[in-house]
């Protein structure tokens, strides 16, 4: 009853006030107050901020770069060459298989790669030079390919299961994990510039409201909407913000029979509180300058010049956000990834992006896997350089710290017909992905591929010894690339140790 | 004059955030005895804007569809719909299509957002502030005065208190906020 009558009582309070600001509105000594409690909020709260951040500044960093459509391992670093399906007993003319010319071997690592040359004629005969030697002797030493076994040939279940271990945590994604532990005082912890299922929300109810991913549709611009007023030429000052805030905050919410009907609504409650303390957070720490992808913002300047195609290619746009947003303590987790929609400078012959994006390997499959795996190594290569060349402020680099996951739907058949170097494939379930990261066991192949099938299969998880009839489950992935990062996956129902996935 | 016209987009800008008026859509309330008019409680005190205030328990409210969004601002602002603000040479309504609970098929997310998120807001107030300063730059700029054109004779006549009392019986959100929007502009003249 006094509890009712408490709240009566406040209720009664804030009816008086604003039925007298409705009377005589705002005086001086009002607006210097609640423009003095603006300007101050933010400042407390950023301490307090600063803090918890300071508490758990151990962070590790993980970025999900996805191959939507199915970005092959066996058109990568597991790939076979002909002579070893022959000597296998298989059939090479048969069998997704390489050349010895279109393949490249290195006596220090189980890793491969794959030198493609030709053309996508559905794409006008665009030429194709997919060398991904380069890279892997460059990288090698942080490459880890682990087999795996999905679940499904339906791509955006298969993308969500690929970041959520097929619901190994309660459904909370890979990237929500993450954030849950290193995100923690962090403005944007869980950036999603990707597509598909890999930016969706996971379903686990207990997450912290941090951890939960904000989705970027347009990066190149998306930063802008992180301040009200921030590069607007007539904005106006400080003072008659906060004036005006005031007055639709006391005077025209307060009072409206919405605000009052819902105030108790909790969407309503976290929205007065973002368009409030939030936004006086993001707009104190500068956030929309910090990120914005322009020539007078310093980091950007330097990611603009090693993205130079940003103005027009979606992934190099995601690519420097994601960067800034890691280097600058805004984010441990971004994901990103080549999108299904054309990208292109010019014509087709032009093409960078086809449509559907791996999952055109419908149409040509060698192509468009040296197409698009080119792609990603090459944004990784460069993401992966700007993120050693930053120093973490506990020593290191960012890079030291930072874990890239190549997520992917799911693998691609193997068959081909009379020893075709141009073909179709169809979705499968067996493949393999690629993990990098100065913590994970670089220079590893975790399991193996049968030559006579080209299918991969799995390992031990404590020794990494190849066990043909095993697979590496969704969860088994999910686990292993969480304690990769120092993450306790205790909450995971029988979550397997993946030690092998670990450095020594 | 410079000082009036920053004023003023500060003034119309915030207001056109209005969370309860803009942002969420209201639930249609049954008439007839319906489950939310059941469990709708009255409170007694102040009136509303449209003298018909209550709290509701269930607080069902749903996020407003980003278009839906820009057609009211649009609407309000007498501006044509894709030109409320501009981006990077865009409209902006692109670049935050998703945090307004939008969808993008070339994203492959073809269902919106249930709740607003920590940036929804935020991106509401800086297309309101944009929007606002291109009818605050028409209406000062020489063109025909649509929003501000009677402001001298409605400071003479009005008060906060009379617009309050008016909006009661306007139906429209749109012609609540201009008329307040109005008045307030010119009671802050005078504070300042």
């Amino acid at each position: 009853m006094k509890r009712k009558l408490g709240t009566h009582a406040a209720d009664d309070a804030a009816k008086a006030k604003a039925a007298k600001m409705n009377k005589r509105g705002l005086d001086r000594r009002e607006m210097v107050a609640q423009a003095t409690l603006l300007a101050l909020g933010p400042m407390l709260w950023s301490r307090r901020l600063l803090a918890s951040e300071t508490a758990s500044a151990d962070r590790r960093f993980l970025i999900v770069m996805h191959g939507s459509g199915g970005a092959s391992i066996v058109d990568s670093f597991m790939a076979l060459a002909s002579s070893e399906v022959q000597s296998a007993g298989g059939n090479s003319a048969g069998l997704n298989c390489y050349e010895p010319a279109q393949l490249v071997s290195f006596s220090d690592s189980p890793l491969r790669a794959v030198n493609y040359q030709g053309t996508i004629a559905v794409l006008g005969g665009l030429k194709v030079q997919g060398n991904q030697d380069a890279f892997v002797k460059k990288h090698k030493q942080d490459m880890m390919v682990v087999t795996t076994e999905s679940t499904s040939v339906t791509h955006v279940t298969a993308q969500k299961r690929a970041i959520t271990g097929n619901e190994a945590w309660s459904g909370r994604t890979i990237q929500e994990a993450v954030a849950s532990v290193y995100g923690k005082g962090m403005p944007l912890a869980n950036l999603l510039l990707g597509q598909g299922g890999y930016i969706e929300h996971g379903i686990d109810t207990s997450l912290p409201s941090f951890a939960k991913g904000l989705i970027v549709n347009d990066p190149a611009t998306w930063s802008k909407g992180l301040s009200s007023a921030y590069g607007l030429d007539e904005a106006p000052s400080e003072e008659v913000m906060a004036i005006a805030r005031e007055i639709r905050d006391q005077m025209l919410d307060g009072p409206s029979t919405f605000y009052r009907t819902f105030k108790n609504s909790p969407v309503m409650q976290n929205w007065v509180h973002s368009r409030g303390d939030t936004r006086a957070l993001f707009e104190q720490s500068k956030l929309a300058a910090g990120l914005d992808i322009s020539g007078t913002n310093g980091s950007a300047a330097e990611l603009m010049r090693i993205f130079p195609d940003y103005t027009w290619d979606p992934y190099e746009a995601q690519a420097i956000l994601a960067c800034m947003a890691i280097t600058q303590g805004t984010t441990c987790t971004a994901t990103l990834g080549p999108g299904f929609t054309v990208v292109s400078k010019g014509g087709l012959t032009e093409t960078r992006n086809p449509p559907i994006g791996f999952d055109f390997s419908h149409a040509s499959h060698r192509g468009v896997q040296a197409l698009m795996w080119s792609r990603m190594l090459s944004v990784t290569d460069r993401m992966i350089e700007f993120l050693k060349s930053k120093e973490y402020a506990r020593g290191g680099s960012y890079w030291d710290r930072s874990l890239v996951y190549f997520a992917t739907d799911f693998g691609r058949s193997r068959v081909r017909p009379n020893g075709a170097d141009v073909f179709a494939s169809g979705h499968h379930l067996n493949n393999g992905v690629l993990v990098m990261s100065p913590m994970a066991n670089g220079n590893k192949v975790l399991g193996g591929i049968d030559p006579k099938t080209a299918l991969t299969y799995g390992f031990n998880p404590a020794t990494g010894k190849p066990e043909p009839g095993r697979k590496t489950e969704e969860k088994d992935l999910y686990s292993g690339l969480l304690q990769v990062l120092d993450i306790n996956t205790s909450a995971i129902h029988n979550a397997p140790d993946m030690r092998a996935m670990r450095r020594r | 004059m410079a000082h009036r016209k920053i004023l003023s987009i500060g003034i119309l800008g915030t207001a056109l955030m209005l969370a309860g008026c803009s942002w969420f859509k209201k639930p249609k309330v049954n008439n007839n005895g319906g489950r939310g008019q059941k469990q709708t409680q009255s409170v007694k005190g102040t009136l509303g804007d449209d003298g018909e205030p209550g709290l509701s328990n269930r607080s069902n409210i749903r996020f407003k569809k980003v278009y839906l969004l820009r057609n009211d601002f649009a609407r309000a602002l007498q501006l044509p719909p894709n030109q409320l603000c501009i981006e990077a040479g865009k409209d902006c309504l692109g670049s935050y299509n998703i945090v307004l609970g939008g969808v993008d098929p070339n994203m492959m997310l073809y269902e919106r957002i249930e709740q607003p998120v920590t940036t929804s807001p935020i991106a509401v107030e800086r297309i309101a502030m944009q929007a606002c300063s291109r009818r605050v730059n028409l209406d000062f700029g020489g063109s025909k005065s649509l929003i501000f054109a009677d402001i001298p004779k409605v400071a003479r006549h009005l008060n906060s208190r009379i617009v309050m009392l008016c909006s009661a019986s306007i139906k429209t959100f749109c012609s609540v906020i201009q008329r307040m929007v109005i008045t307030q502009v010119m009671k802050n003249y005078s504070i300042l």
